[in-house]
């Protein structure tokens, strides 16, 4: 066996593992997200939504619809490898990858890759529940594909970091309770600028989120509130930035050697 | 097999903040043994051999695994070293088999030579029926087995063994013990610490104290027992212990008894009693019997870990 077979053998198996562990449990890791979606496309879609008025000629629906997607994307891409690291080094099973020849740049690659496929799986199926609520158009599918990849890998990148960081479960639900969640809401998923005040409005637009639903919304729907170089940059920059640190823990051994 | 030592540690050093977890400790494993390593709990046995697995990041010092510097070949190391945990454990979303066969995957194992060899080792160790089960479902010594087989997986040239029979009873330690056994007769050399003394006194041919991080011997058990074992020579007396002559060996006396005890060690034990009788038949003095006690390597263990 070459070198290099044994290294595309173990980077794939854990790969297949990372994804294949959330597709196990499918009752904590999918029903639940897609469940809540679904709420919010019932309460806000149907029963409120159908108080508002169009936005610029959208229904309100469609308009919440790139909002929704982006909030389960990237909740699924972060909550992969930041709950497979946190629980495999909860349950000690995380020794079964350190003792093994895997490289950390392969390593870290694997969970990331891992991320974007629980993102993407939380995103189809969203778009599938939103296709019996609403027509679904996709705009510019660059756009689009490019947000949406940007998004999960920029996340599921941030999920290592706290998976790696976290020392209890309230560690680990931090950033999503008191990060993640409040600044989704408050990122334009139900409201474009000019439905809210300035003051809001401000808030809104220092909101990094906030440029990443824009994106996906220009890209689905061609609704364009503000320029997507800015997402766009800041997405990569960050994506760059956070696979830089992941990289960097995992190859000191943060909270993984002793 | 080459004269290259299986595991070559030199002034291995090791703390956690102030704390030294090892301090300056060498040892060689020759290939093909099975070596030992004694220590009270704290006395670094699981940190040295976290440094060799690379669980640990070690603070000085320089291992090498079969001839390779764990540095310069970091994954090649990792294929010869095989490590059963002092907690077993196995990845908790997937069936055993499932999960061996994942675990066969990291080391580089193509999936239809992984689920060859995975169902080998579950046959082997009588646990294909289990197949299917979860890590939790299985008993303490199925669960240690599996920690075995994980070891096993990827046919490792050094085994090592932390406390592998801690909390089984006699039936599963056995058991466990001849699967070792039969995988050091196949070659693979075996790193073992373990809490049973008498485990250690029976299985290694050599064994390391460690003692507040660093090495107080490394020695052959059967040295070890020649040099330091304290046996009892006693001399038993029908009439209460009469006067002995100055050149009966160095005795203690046991009036309640009627007998006397000499202490010596294995090596000395032979040449001890023949003089200790001869000098009674030489001044006709009339014994009624004699038995000697033997030290363990238990005891050993605890007056090495006892003395300053």
């Amino acid at each position: 066996m070459t070198e290099n077979n044994t290294s595309w053998t173990s980077w794939w198996t854990l790969l297949k593992r990372e994804c294949l562990r959330f597709v196990q449990v499918p009752i904590t890791t999918v029903v639940p997200a897609l469940t809540t979606v679904l709420f919010y496309f019932m309460i806000f879609g149907l029963v409120i939504g159908s108080r508002i008025d169009q936005i610029q000629g959208i229904e309100y629906i469609a308009f919440i619809v790139p909002g929704l997607l982006v909030q389960n994307v990237l909740n699924g891409s972060y909550s992969n490898p930041s709950g497979s690291l946190f629980m495999s080094r909860q349950h000690a099973n995380i020794e079964d990858f350190l003792l093994a020849p895997i490289n950390y740049m392969p390593f870290t690659l694997a969970y990331v890759l891992a991320g974007v496929f629980r993102g993407a799986t939380l995103g189809i199926g969203t778009l599938v529940i939103a296709a019996f609520m609403t027509n679904i158009t996709i705009h510019s599918y660059t756009v689009f594909m490019a947000f949406l990849i940007l998004i999960s890998a920029t996340f599921a990148c941030f999920g290592l970091i706290v998976g790696l960081w976290a020392q209890d479960h309230q560690q680990l639900n931090i950033f999503t309770n008191f990060l993640v969640t409040p600044l989704t809401f408050l990122g334009g998923v139900f409201y474009s600028l000019d439905m809210v005040n300035p003051t809001l409005r401000f808030i809104t637009q220092l909101n990094p989120i906030y440029y990443m639903v824009a994106g996906v919304r220009y890209g689905m729907i061609g609704f364009e509130e503000t320029p997507l170089w800015i997402g766009l940059t800041f997405l990569s920059v960050l994506t760059v930035a956070l696979f830089g640190l992941a990289y960097y823990l995992v190859r000191i051994g943060y909270h993984l050697r002793s | 097999m080459t004269d290259v030592p299986a595991l070559k540690i030199d002034s291995l050093s090791k703390s956690y903040g102030d704390t030294d977890a090892l301090t300056d400790v060498s040892l060689t494993v020759q290939q093909g043994e099975i070596f030992g390593l004694l220590g009270p709990n704290g006395s670094g046995k699981t940190t040295l051999i976290n440094c060799v697995a690379q669980l640990a990041d070690r603070d000085t010092g320089s291992i090498s695994v079969m001839g390779l510097d764990i540095d310069d070949a970091y994954n090649e190391v990792k294929k010869r070293i095989g490590l059963s945990l002092q907690e077993p454990n196995a990845d908790p979303y997937f069936g055993i088999r499932s999960a061996l066969i994942y675990q066969a995957g990291y080391f580089g194992i193509p999936r239809d030579a992984a689920e060859s060899r995975v169902d080998t080792l579950l046959h082997q160790f009588n646990l294909y029926e289990k197949r299917s089960d979860t890590f939790r479902e299985l008993s303490g010594g199925m669960q240690r087995k599996i920690s075995l087989i994980k070891a096993l997986l990827h046919e490792p040239d050094v085994l090592i063994l932390d406390e592998p029979t801690a909390a089984l009873d006699v039936e599963a330690r056995v058991e466990l013990w001849d699967h070792v056994r039969s995988v050091n007769d196949a070659g693979v050399t075996v790193l073992l610490t373990t809490h049973y003394i008498e485990e250690a006194e029976e299985m290694c041919e050599r064994i390391c104290f460690l003692r507040d991080g660093g090495v107080l011997r490394v020695s052959q058990t059967e040295h070890i027992m020649d040099e330091l074992s304290r046996n009892s020579i006693r001399i038993l007396f029908d009439n209460g212990v009469p006067s002995l002559p100055s050149s009966f060996p160095e005795h203690s006396v046991e009036e309640d008894r009627g007998a006397v005890e000499i202490t010596v060690s294995r090596k000395e034990q032979s040449q001890r009693l023949q003089q200790a009788l001869g000098v009674l038949d030489d001044n006709g003095i009339a014994y009624r019997n004699f038995n000697i006690e033997e030290d363990r390597l238990e005891q050993i263990f605890r007056r090495m870990m006892n003395d300053d």
